[in-house]
């Protein structure tokens, strides 16, 4: 987000939308579906918008569990993210904070 | 901070197994005892409240919870699945049918399909893993859910048994091995299974992952040693 300045028009929004919030909701209730510790789990919206990124975080010890053997959780978690975002002609990527 | 990503590869050989099911379950990275049969009596699918301390195993490993009625499962299947396509936006007619372990989910919607099934069908293929980590959460991989989306398994079989009989005639009439594209288990399960009677050939995956190709050879051919492509 630093660097060049941009012109104003194409600059990202700061507040969420109910697009922006219903992804963050899908991500909390497929997370907490596979974890251990559902309370634990918590995404934080980084960037609303056209291109959006989320970030998901769990419990350490529910790391392997959304991530998978071969990172095939977390790569079912970013298709099931990617399907609901094109719904609305949007993107959305999905971090895992470690 | 990027999420890890384990490289390690899983296939041992060359050969697979025809039970491509196993690839398609749902695995957990962390170590799991194999099995827990101290039930607590409590339905560990229920969902919220089973963080309780205390008693856990090192590894966290799970409670089998209780095994689910035919029709407990049916209403667990459809009810996780109407849940998760409706928060991702998709209104569908889901139902489900079940036969021991194994339940059969069917979600019909009237728009934007090509979105849930997804390129080579791998969001459907991810809803589905996510489905069977959430219908199991409480054990290991008892139960196993198939996710069908207006039909396009049904479809996607036929045209992959069409295929091994094509690529069946060719590697016996040219002598040659034949090559699919890359196929997830499940497609190559078709393929294995669909050719399985036939004394001409021998199949068999190459390359290792999740993703392979698989070969259609010859019966009386040695295997054509090759590295990964």
């Amino acid at each position: 987000m630093l660097g060049a300045p941009r012109p104003r028009s194409s600059r990202q929004r700061f507040e969420p939308d109910d697009v922006d919030h219903q992804m963050r909701d899908l991500v909390v209730m497929m997370a907490r579906g596979i974890v251990d510790h559902p309370d634990e789990v918590r995404v934080d919206i980084l960037e609303p918008g056209e291109d959006a990124q989320l970030e998901l975080s769990v419990d350490p010890d529910d790391l392997g569990h959304v991530i998978g053997k071969q990172g095939r959780t977390a790569r079912a978690l970013r298709l099931a993210l990617g399907a609901a975002a094109a719904k609305h002609d949007r993107q959305a990527s999905l971090e895992i904070a470690d | 901070m990027r999420p890890r990503r384990d490289t390690t590869g899983v296939a041992p050989g060359g050969d697979e197994s025809i039970r491509a099911a196993d690839d398609m379950a749902p695995a957990h990275d962390l170590p799991m005892s194999p099995v827990m049969h101290e039930s607590r009596g409590e339905d560990a699918r229920g969902g919220e409240a089973r963080d309780e301390g205390g008693s856990r195993d090192e590894g966290g490993s799970r409670d089998e919870g209780p095994a689910l009625s035919a029709a407990d499962l049916d209403a667990e299947a459809r009810r996780i699945t109407e849940a998760l396509l409706a928060a991702m936006g998709f209104p569908a007619k889901v139902s489900s049918r079940s036969e021991g372990t194994n339940v059969d989910v069917t979600a019909e919607l009237s728009e934007d399909e090509d979105l849930l099934i997804g390129r080579k069908g791998e969001v459907r293929q991810a809803l589905q893993h996510l489905l069977n980590l959430t219908l199991n959460r409480g054990g290991g991989m008892r139960y196993h859910l198939q996710l069908e989306i207006n039909e396009f398994w049904r479809h996607r079989e036929s045209e992959l048994q069409t295929q091994a009989r094509a690529m069946a005639d060719e590697a016996a009439t040219s002598g040659r091995e034949v090559v699919t594209e890359y196929l997830n288990a499940q497609e190559r399960r078709v393929i294995h299974v669909a050719l399985r009677e036939d004394g001409r050939v021998k199949t068999y995956a190459i390359g290792d992952g999740l993703i392979k190709k698989l070969a259609v050879a010859p019966a009386g051919q040695p295997e054509v040693a090759r590295a990964d492509d």
